[in-house]
């Protein structure tokens, strides 16, 4: 098993972060990982999906001694690149990217992003060296972060990926001592990321599908209209705050702008146009031009009534 | 599309909880139905409709119909040109049937679905008697 390992770590870390390769060699079925010794394999199976990979990830240090085993960093590390978050409709933003170590800390102009919830890995980007903060959790936007050239993306991907991996670890430092204790919630939500491994291309990822609980929203909006109350601007505030919580790592300007080059024409007449997401091959787009008043068709659209419809 | 109804509404928030039912087809042999929490609200001159499935113990899944997820569909209109008599209407929309169909029958599912909803002329049809205000738009 760790020469089976140690196979994985020389063919593909160069290309992926840790935890991706961690993820990756983790939902490889067992039987082809190679031989086993019996002992070890005894101990592998009585660790959860998550602590294999924390197990894995401690051996990549000792195997390799990557300069990820070897740095210690003790100061907080700047780097000025490009990120991009949410939805591929967003668009890039110059920006000051902040490690805090030893912290394990990452801003994004001053944006603070919970490395607890993230894995890391590099992306097929052939205009700019580009890596990707995939979420492991449902709400989370993902981040691409680029950066101008191939020196200081390296030396910045090592840092996230150093920051990222101390955070991780410091987050189950207790599950590595207690292996047979199973984390339910993590397994879950890594489980439904480990579903998303082995898609290369970079435009079709997405987290993991976002069905929210009804209450989880009245509780959240009941807040935002409790915190406008608060600051006297009535009722009428939280629309956009609504729309985010329902729809976290979506940009209503983006999403509504008429950009060309996400959507392609799949049909077209004098009363509609049908497009198709470029990226994403699932979103639909259609847009109609009525003779009606825009208040009246909305209106008209949204009342909720009780209906049969037979046509 | 076969049914529709109103499970709550939360006036006051602009939204409701909807629950739709599509009758068997082609593409699936048994009725699909969603339910989705409605959000209307008005910004930038434009009037939004979006939907998002959630999970409610007010209408729990059924054994019998598969319950598709509407991973999420923004409608806005917004006035053409200077002309306020006239109204683009766009739909923007990703949805999952849960039938195991190919991608091309999903897509294609959801442009029927889209087209069926803004067919406009048809469902004014329906509600032209009266149409009240309900949203605070």
């Amino acid at each position: 098993m760790l020469g089976s390992m140690e196979n994985s770590i020389s063919n593909s870390q160069k290309k992926k972060g840790l935890f991706s390769v961690a993820l990756e060699w983790v939902s490889t079925p067992m039987a082809r990982r190679g031989p086993a010794d019996s002992l070890f394999e005894e101990a592998f199976g009585k660790m959860d999906c998550f602590e294999q990979i924390i197990y894995y990830s401690s051996l990549v240090d000792w195997l390799t001694e990557t300069p990820i085993a070897r740095l210690e960093y003790s100061l907080n590390q700047e780097f000025v690149g490009e990120f991009r978050s949410g939805s591929f409709l967003d668009s890039w933003v110059q920006c000051l990217i902040e490690v805090e170590l030893p912290g394990h800390r990452l801003r994004l102009n001053n944006l603070p992003v919970n490395l607890h919830n993230y894995l890391v890995r590099k992306a097929n980007n052939p205009e700019k060296p580009t890596f990707v903060l995939e979420p492991t959790r449902p709400s989370v936007p993902s981040y691409r972060i680029a950066l101008s050239s191939p020196t200081e993306f390296e030396h910045c991907f090592v840092v996230v990926n150093y920051a990222l991996e101390r955070a991780h670890r410091q987050n189950y430092a207790q599950v590595l001592q207690k292996w047979s204790i199973p984390i339910p919630e993590e397994r879950l939500l890594l489980n439904s990321f480990s579903d998303c491994l082995g898609r290369n291309s970079t435009h079709t990822y997405r987290p993991p599908k976002q069905i929210l609980a009804l209450s989880d929203i009245e509780q959240e909006v009941s807040e935002i209209r409790h915190e406008g109350s608060e600051h006297g601007e009535g009722a009428g505030l939280g629309v956009l705050e609504v729309f985010q919580r329902m729809m976290p790592g979506y940009d209503l300007d983006i999403l509504t702008a008429d950009d060309s080059k996400a959507f392609k024409v799949l049909n077209e007449s004098s009363k509609f146009k049908l497009y198709q997401s470029v990226f994403n091959s699932k979103l639909i787009k259609l847009s109609i031009t009525l003779k009606y008043p825009k208040a009246f068709v909305a209106e008209v659209l949204s009342i909720p009534k009780e209906l049969e419809w037979n046509r | 599309m076969q049914f529709s109804c109103v499970k709550q509404s939360l006036r006051g928030e602009n939204s409701s909880l909807i629950y739709h039912k599509h009758r068997a087809s082609p593409y699936h042999s048994t009725p699909r139905d969603f339910l989705f929490l409605r959000h209307v609200f008005s910004t930038n001159n434009k009037h939004f409709i979006l939907d998002k499935s959630v999970e409610s113990e007010l209408c729990p899944r059924s054994p019998d119909i598969p319950r598709g997820d509407i991973i999420f569909r923004l409608m806005w209109a917004e006035q053409k040109g200077t002309d306020s008599n006239l109204t683009v209407l766009t739909a923007l929309a990703e949805i999952h049937y849960k039938c195991g169909l190919t991608i091309e029958k999903e897509i294609q599912l959801t442009e029927r679905y889209l087209m069926e909803l803004l067919d406009f002329e048809a469902y004014l049809g329906i509600y032209q008697p009266e149409v009240n205000p309900y949203f605070d738009l």
